[in-house]
């Protein structure tokens, strides 16, 4: 007992810390589900946010019922439901600190079950999902190259004859599988070389690091 | 044995220091055994895994498949010796050594040098991350390539594929009802209803991330009163993508022609304004310029009307001396002479003070003087002290030192293995001798036999000849042939005895052998294991039968 009322109390002091985490507008969508929105179409929208917040690159069927009666307040409460999980997760709340936090916002028990089992059902996918959010260097996974030499024409009278080369560093995206251009250079022969063999150089030193 | 006992115990000691020394191999127990063997096979193949590294307690089944598999990795590792699952459930010394012996020589050598460089196993953190760092390279090195798309696919996941992470770019303008229905017009209540995007059609039109831009606009929201309303309109301002729709629509809805014109004239407005307050400024900064160079010039001014204010003083003061010249001159050889007076007493008085002074300056300077004899003393007194204190650390170091060097047995071992091969030489030589001793002997004995044969053959013609005239040479012959048979038989009796004499000696090593094995133990053990089993299976039996007994009562 001792023990329950402890983390009750640990609790609350968290929920007093976190009452100011989610917006007015974030609020009023909440509790929009079960009251403005029908309880159905409320359990709906909790599993098609979440399904979209989970795979941002799967082509998910729109579900228009969503829509039907409710347009502004669905789409209020849709920007509620993500929200509210991106800060669950980014805070690291456990589903009773949810619960809790739900409750003193006034939300409608029926939404605050859904919400509230929902998100304990997901929370791995939905902490591995932010997992993979921010900043980094871009990866290059693929390269281009073209060989291109200037010629004798109309506009310039005569030709030099040299080759130079285009190189084209890129990465194809993991969403669409389109290729992005991360750097476009062009080089003589000598500064290809010398590119090679410092890449050469790399693979070397990873021998050497590797062995020894 | 002992000596190869105590390497191998350090060398099992340096592999894994939970293992706990014992003076001698015999008194290994089955789980220090394990322990040891395993880490030793770990050590040589690290990619070894799912190898056991403990003996399970209770049951005798697992204890046997633990110790095949250790006996079946144990061979896969070249071992030639005759290896099973008894080496680990009943050791005996000699067996267990050989194997012992072997995998510490299958060690790799850097683990070697690393030893003998004095290194124990503490590794610190830095060196186990470049071992880290440098397994996971040779493994990448030998691991071959596999597209992009083909690498967020089973276990290629945990090779670095960090290209699948996703930017933070949050879309800064998301669209979205506020949470004051009250406050919002009616065109944008119905614009909300049926034309703006939701959430998901925004973010994914303009690939920006939707949890980045989610809490992006939590947080705007949240501390949106808090922030100057420049900042929102400069991040607002920065975007590339086209603003939504929202602030155009109004615009375009041809039937609400009364919303354009408060627009309208608000624009004019804020151009008017923005006239304003840039003329406005520039009629500021010009005013700023000209109150500087005022500032300038006040400064330059006062400067010198302080230096004509000094030259002013000092002209008064010369005006006053030269009014009536006599008196003045009068008065200042008064002063003249008064000063001089004074001085003299002044410096009077100053040496009165300073002689006794200086006295006792001297005196000091004579106490300062024994004073630092004083402190010389007491100083060659400490470091008396502490030469004493250094000299007892100094002979503790010594004998430590020396009881290091025993323990640290290297130069001793390579010393006692300098003496052994010296003495196996002399034994080799010793042995040689003697098989020169023997061929010599068997020589003789080959020219003793031949030489006996011819006698005989010359005797044996010599008496058949005559006998057969002569009675008594008949007798003789008979003896003779006797003789010979007897001979031979006695010769033969000497080579059956050396042979048995040899055969004794081999049965008694061999016996010598299974007695180090001490058979009594381990057949104790077994006999104990088989009971265990047997208890077992009739535990098994019982059960089966309870089992049965209920599906025929079922």
């Amino acid at each position: 007992m001792a023990t329950a009322t402890q983390s009750s109390t640990s609790n609350a002091s968290t929920v007093d810390g976190n009452s100011g985490l989610l917006s007015a507008t974030v609020v009023a969508g909440l509790q929009n589900l079960g009251t403005t929105l029908s309880v159905a179409i409320s359990k709906t929208l909790i599993a098609n946010s979440l399904k979209l917040t989970l795979h941002p690159d799967a082509i998910i069927a729109p579900v228009p019922e969503i829509y039907a009666t409710n347009a502004a307040s669905a789409k209020q409460s849709e920007y509620a439901v993500v929200t509210l999980y991106a800060v669950a997760t980014k805070h690291g709340w456990d589903s009773s600190t949810l619960r809790q936090q739900l409750e003193a916002h006034g939300v409608h028990a029926s939404a605050l079950d859904e919400l509230t089992r929902v998100y304990e059902d997901n929370r791995k996918e939905l902490v591995l999902r932010q997992l993979q959010l921010g900043h980094n260097f871009p990866h290059i996974t693929d390269v281009q190259w073209r060989i291109v030499c200037d010629v004798k024409s109309s506009t310039s009278s005569h030709s030099s004859g040299a080759p130079h080369f285009i190189i084209n560093l890129g990465q194809y995206r993991q969403s669409s599988g389109e290729r992005v251009t991360i750097v476009e250079f062009t080089c003589n022969a000598e500064e290809l070389q010398s590119l090679i063999n410092r890449l050469k150089d790399i693979e070397r030193h990873c021998n050497q690091v590797a062995i020894t | 044995m002992d000596e190869v006992d105590k390497i191998i115990m350090h060398q099992l000691q340096q592999i894994d220091a939970s293992i706990e020394p014992t003076d001698q191999l015999a008194s290994f127990s089955p789980e220090q055994v394990v322990r040891a063997v395993s880490s030793c096979l770990l050590e040589i193949n690290p990619t070894l895994t799912e190898l056991p590294r403990t003996l399970p307690g209770g049951a005798m089944a697992q204890r046997f498949s633990v110790a095949t598999v250790l006996a079946e990795r144990c061979k896969e590792s070249g071992y030639r010796g005759d290896i099973g699952y008894q080496i680990f459930l009943y050791p005996n010394a000699v067996e267990l050594r050989r194997l012992l012996m072997f995998l510490i020589e299958r060690l790799p050598r850097e683990r070697q040098h690393a030893d003998s460089a004095g290194k124990t196993n503490a590794f610190n953190a830095r060196e186990q991350l470049q071992r880290e760092v440098r397994k996971k390279l040779s493994e990448q090195l030998k691991a071959p390539w596999v597209p992009q798309f083909c690498r967020a696919v089973a276990n290629r996941q945990k090779q670095g594929c960090s290209c699948q992470s996703i930017e933070f770019k949050p879309h800064l303008n998301l669209n979205i009802p506020g949470a004051k229905l009250a406050e919002r017009s009616k065109e944008v209540q119905q614009y909300f209803e049926q034309l703006a995007p939701n959430l998901f059609q925004q973010v994914d039109a303009s690939s920006y991330d939707l949890i980045a831009s989610v809490l992006h606009k939590n947080d705007l929201e949240r501390w949106g009163e808090l922030v100057p309303t420049a900042v929102n309109v400069l991040s607002a301002r920065e975007e590339e993508v086209p603003v939504t729709p929202l602030l155009q629509v109004p615009d375009k809805l041809p039937d609400q022609p009364e919303a354009a014109t408060p627009v309208q004239q608000m624009g004019e407005q804020v151009q008017q304004l923005r006239a304003q307050s840039e003329k406005l400024l520039a009629q500021r900064k010009t005013l700023n310029a000209s109150l500087e160079r005022l500032k300038a010039t006040e400064a330059t001014v006062a400067g010198e009307l302080e230096s004509i204010q000094g030259v002013l003083k000092l002209h008064e003061r010369s005006c006053l001396v030269l009014a009536d010249p006599e008196e003045n001159v009068a008065k200042l050889e008064g002063l003249l002479s008064a000063t001089q007076a004074k001085r003299q007493t002044l410096t009077q008085q100053w040496q009165d003070y300073r002689s006794p002074l200086l006295e006792t300056l001297q005196r000091l300077k004579s106490a300062k003087e024994t004073q630092q004899v004083l402190t010389m003393h007491s100083a060659i007194e400490q470091l008396e002290q502490e030469l004493l204190a250094k000299t007892q650390q100094h002979n503790e170091l010594s004998v430590r030192s020396a009881q290091q060097t025993q323990q640290a047995p290297r130069k001793e071992y390579t010393r006692r293995i300098h003496e052994f091969i010296g003495n196996i030489r002399k034994q080799r030589d010793d042995i040689y001798k003697v098989l020169e001793d023997t061929r010599q002997l068997q020589k003789q004995l080959n020219v003793v036999a031949a030489q006996l044969e011819r006698q005989f053959n010359y005797t044996d013609d010599l008496l058949f000849q005559s006998a057969k005239h002569d009675l008594h040479a008949k007798k003789a012959y008979k003896l003779l042939a006797q003789l010979h048979a007897h001979c031979s038989e006695l010769v033969e009796c000497v080579t059956n005895t050396g042979n048995v004499s040899k055969e004794i000696r081999e049965l008694e090593v061999q016996i010598d052998g299974e007695k180090m094995k001490n058979v009594l133990t381990s057949l104790q053990q077994i006999t104990g294991d088989i009971n265990k089993f047997e208890q077992h299976i009739q535990e098994l039996q019982s059960q089966i039968r309870t089992v049965e007994n209920a599906i025929t009562a079922a």
